[in-house]
């Protein structure tokens, strides 16, 4: 199909239908992300690149308006790495552990008017039309922390505990999703999000967590565009209240 | 001084007769002139007659009422947290404001806003407990679940802004994580709480005001007397609300 054709179906999908839902009020969303991390191994080789999977917790809090909404979001997953290779203040850094990225995204999102699904979908997942459903897009600005938090660091030959390497990136976001309208939020309105963010580093820490009362910043420096990262993420939650 | 204004009492009539209840009592009563006996004595004397014995006082069921508030008690509900944050941040982390804290630092640290290096444990644990119980007190207050949300968001930057800057810099994530998480998890509590402090059983009602120490105090409104009343010919329950 080509994009006119794309086109016309989400404006007639945007138009045919009166939105009944709640509107001049905050909501809190709760959910879990399913994503797919891909990012470079910091060798200055574009091309190589390393995919962790990865699971964890999504929530926003958000002001909607009647068709718009804009609010805070958080994504926070935990994947594992394996055969990690990199460079690090010009030393080799090599090991195993896990990953964990933490964003916070300010968005803004906009709404289609309600619709039903087709009939033929309808017969494939029973109750799906019980409520309507609203299309939607959101984009926004993001900061992320990565944390390689390996469990020893091989750094040039010294192997090192309790040691983590933390990234701070900035990207952006993008997704869009479908929710469920109900009349009142209170009534837990469900949602499915595909979200893609990219994001380059612009910091990196060396962190001494031996003491997980009181971390320790070994060093801090620059790190322009060291790490980049894809993160496609699956959402499916709730409107808590 | 505290006010108590009764908000609300209702009094439901279901009970219209009370003939074949327990044939015994009526029996006795038959005995006497109904006149001479009012309604209380009355509906003592059948209880006792049935062994059922008088409660010693009566019973509170905890629920949440939501209402608005002005901005003054908005703001006297934030300056009460915010001196609370003050007197508590040195006592439960003795060693980190002795240490790193001083007015150098809080001067350094005004305005600074970055990713804080925590273990997932303070992030995900500690700042998401602490969040919960901003909600909790913000709930007793009256505060509908979003408004609690958004006035314990508040709390905590200033907490963020003009406290903990005596050790560290602002943190982002504890910024979003202590309110939203914090708000997700005192959902949990909430329900929870409720649930356990309306259980009738001892144990329940102390885990139930352990997980939500805010119902203990004074400022929770959302206690409601229920007064049952039994008479001979009707039942009904009176409840009363504090504020």
């Amino acid at each position: 199909m080509s994009f006119n054709i794309y086109l016309k179906i989400f404006l007639i999908i945007s138009l045919s239908f009166k939105i009944i839902a709640y509107q001049n009020d905050f909501a809190m969303k709760a959910g879990f992300a399913l994503a797919i991390n891909s990012f470079n191994t910091l060798q200055d080789e574009g091309d190589i690149k390393d995919e962790t999977n990865s699971y964890g917790a999504y929530t926003t809090f958000a002001y909607r308006f009647k068709r718009a909404e804009i609010g805070l979001d958080s994504r926070i997953t935990l994947g594992k790495a394996t055969d990690l290779d990199f460079e690090f203040e010009g030393s080799t850094v090599t090991g195993s552990g896990n990953i964990r990225l933490v964003d916070i995204t300010p968005y803004f999102r906009y709404s289609t008017k309600d619709f039903k699904f087709p009939k033929f979908v309808e017969r494939l997942i029973s109750d799906i039309n019980r409520n309507s459903w609203v299309a939607y897009a959101k984009l926004g600005p993001s900061w992320v922390i990565q944390t390689l938090d390996l469990n020893s660091l091989n750094l040039t030959g010294t192997l090192k505990q309790d040691y983590k390497i933390t990234y701070e990136s900035f990207g952006a976001n993008i997704g869009i999703g479908i929710e469920e309208v109900t009349l009142f939020k209170e009534t837990n309105p469900v949602f499915i999000e595909v979200n893609a963010s990219a994001f380059e580093s612009y910091k990196v820490s060396l962190v001494d967590k031996s003491n997980s009362r009181e971390i320790n910043i070994l060093s801090e420096r620059d790190a322009d565009q060291e790490i980049k990262t894809f993160q496609l993420a699956f959402i499916i939650g709730v409107t808590l209240f | 001084m505290k006010h108590i204004f009764l908000i609300s009492f209702i009094f439901i009539n279901f009970l219209s007769y009370s003939h074949n209840v327990n044939a015994n009592p009526i029996e006795d009563l038959k005995s006497k002139p109904s006149r001479e006996m009012s309604l209380k004595e009355i509906k003592e004397l059948e209880q006792e007659q049935r062994g059922i014995k008088k409660p010693k006082k009566s019973k509170y069921y905890y629920t949440y009422i939501d209402r608005d508030h002005t901005l003054e008690e908005d703001i006297n509900n934030l300056v009460a947290i915010y001196g609370v944050t003050w007197a508590v941040y040195p006592l439960t982390q003795p060693g980190t404001f002795l240490e790193k804290g001083s007015f150098k630092n809080y001067k350094k640290n005004f305005g600074r806003l970055v990713f804080d290096k925590d273990e997932p444990f303070w992030n995900w644990f500690v700042h998401p407990i602490s969040g919960s119980q901003l909600y909790l007190f913000y709930r007793a207050r009256g505060y509908t679940k979003s408004n609690a949300t958004f006035m314990s968001f508040i709390s905590s930057s200033l907490f963020e802004f003009t406290v903990e800057i005596y050790t560290e810099p602002a943190s982002i994530q504890d910024l979003y994580q202590t309110p939203i998480l914090g708000s997700a998890l005192g959902l949990g509590l909430e329900k929870l709480s409720l649930y356990l402090l309306n259980s009738g059983n001892l144990i329940g009602k102390t885990i139930g005001h352990i997980i939500n120490p805010s119902s203990l105090f004074w400022f929770y409104e959302g206690k409601i007397r229920v007064i049952p009343e039994i008479s001979y010919n009707r039942a009904g329950l009176r409840l009363f609300y504090e504020f």
